[in-house]
């Protein structure tokens, strides 16, 4: 099982490093940079952080193909290889509408631009040139892994058809088992040997657990806003709920999110709690159809320590040992 | 006991909660709100000294105290008060 974290650029570059040497000091396997209009660039975080780091593979994004062209990742996962060679990872999706909106860009065919996207990438990758004679003069240094980010069951499909792996967003078992299960039987129908499932699942982890939830709060409002409605309905989310929930993440309202999003919701959608409650959670993961999950979001009011007990936690629950290890 | 960083580094540093209390204070400059008061190349020299294990040595436990006393005064002096200390 791999064990890995997503941070969030919205910290300096220097609050970033301290997480990500703590994260390859203690075994994780990957940092997950997200990238988001507002925030800083994922890009060049994963520049500074293959600087900064000498194992832990970096991964960029999820990028999306309305506001970076294929041409553009391919180049950037490229010239990231110098840096960091053979530990690159690309995670390729459809992006949120509404930010979208707000930078200007539509949202049309979601699914068809990420396919071409990543056809696009993986041929300049390696080393072939497109048919509009699209082509990077440099190789980059070892294989990079594309991702697709999914939820919806036309993403997840595609994942298995076209990607090397699948970054699904969400804790919510039941959805993250008949997503894990979709894209690993579409991988296996197009005969993607060595795909992998990797679970994208908000995490807060604290000893009052009431803070946990607080802290994971937004980032539950925003990953629900973006969700599937099949999925939304089968929780029982209410529109007015959805409402106010887009009107105070518009205006960046975190309090009134916190008033707003019911705890259970948020519990719903996350792995939150005291080191007790996190471990239950993870012990209910689908684990037979994951090969990683990667901690997101928050990881709690205090990341630099959840990184610590997250791992403390997870690499005792799924038998991971330091780095190198067998059991690894 | 009211002391300058100096002179709190020598009254902690032989105590058994030292390690925690570097910790405590790590973690008020990595979660502070007010970032914007620990300029790029200060938070730099930080995680240098996080990565180097220096924030217990004299010259980087005295750092961490200025950057946290600098961004979260109160909080710096609740994490004091908690193990009978004053600035």
């Amino acid at each position: 099982m791999r064990l890995s974290i997503e941070l969030v650029p919205k910290d300096p570059f220097w609050r970033m490093r301290v997480y990500a040497v703590t994260a390859e000091r203690l075994g994780y396997d990957a940092v997950w940079l997200s990238e988001h209009h507002f925030n800083r660039s994922s890009v060049v975080a994963a520049t500074y952080l293959a600087l900064r780091t000498r194992v832990l593979r970096i991964g960029m994004g999820v990028l999306n193909p309305y506001a970076f062209s294929p041409a553009l990742m391919a180049q950037f996962a490229a010239s990231l290889t110098e840096l960091a060679p053979g530990r690159v990872a690309l995670s390729i999706g459809a992006g949120d509408p509404v930010s979208l909106k707000a930078m200007g860009l539509g949202w049309v065919d979601p699914l068809r631009r990420v396919e071409e996207a990543v056809v696009t990438v993986r041929t300049l990758l390696t080393g072939s040139r497109t048919e509009g004679h699209l082509r990077l003069d440099f190789r980059p240094r070892g294989t990079v892994p594309i991702y697709l980010a999914a939820q919806g069951k036309r993403m997840l499909e595609l994942a298995g058809k076209v990607g090397d792996g699948v970054l699904i967003n969400s804790a919510n078992l039941p959805f993250l088992e008949e997503s894990a299960r979709r894209a690993r039987d579409a991988a296996t129908s197009a005969g993607r040997e060595g795909f992998a499932v990797e679970a994208e699942v908000l995490t807060s982890l604290h000893e009052e657990r009431a803070k946990a939830v607080k802290t994971v709060k937004p980032y539950v409002a925003v990953v629900l806003l973006g969700m599937p409605q099949t999925w939304r309905e089968r929780l029982g989310v209410e529109e007015g709920l959805l409402t106010r929930l887009s009107d105070a993440v518009s205006k960046g309202d975190w309090l009134r999110i916190h008033e707003v999003l019911p705890d259970d919701l948020a519990l719903a959608l996350s792995v939150s709690g005291n080191a007790a409650d996190v471990r239950r959670s993870l012990s209910e993961l689908p684990v037979r159809f994951l090969d990683g999950i990667v901690f997101g979001g928050p990881l709690g009011p205090y990341p630099r320590r959840a990184i610590n007990e997250l791992w403390r936690v997870s690499s005792e629950l799924f038998d991971r040992g330091p780095r190198g290890s067998p059991a690894q | 006991m009211r002391m300058d960083p100096i002179g709190l580094y020598e009254a902690v540093r032989g105590r058994s909660d030292f390690g925690e209390l570097v910790e405590d204070l790590l973690d008020v400059a990595l979660t502070t709100y007010n970032h914007h008061l620990i300029d790029p190349g200060e938070g730099e020299r930080l995680a240098d000294l996080y990565e180097r294990g220096a924030l217990h040595d004299a010259d980087g436990f005295k750092f961490l105290c200025e950057l946290a006393m600098r961004t979260e005064p109160e909080k710096f002096r609740e994490v004091l008060r908690r193990r009978g200390l004053e600035v």
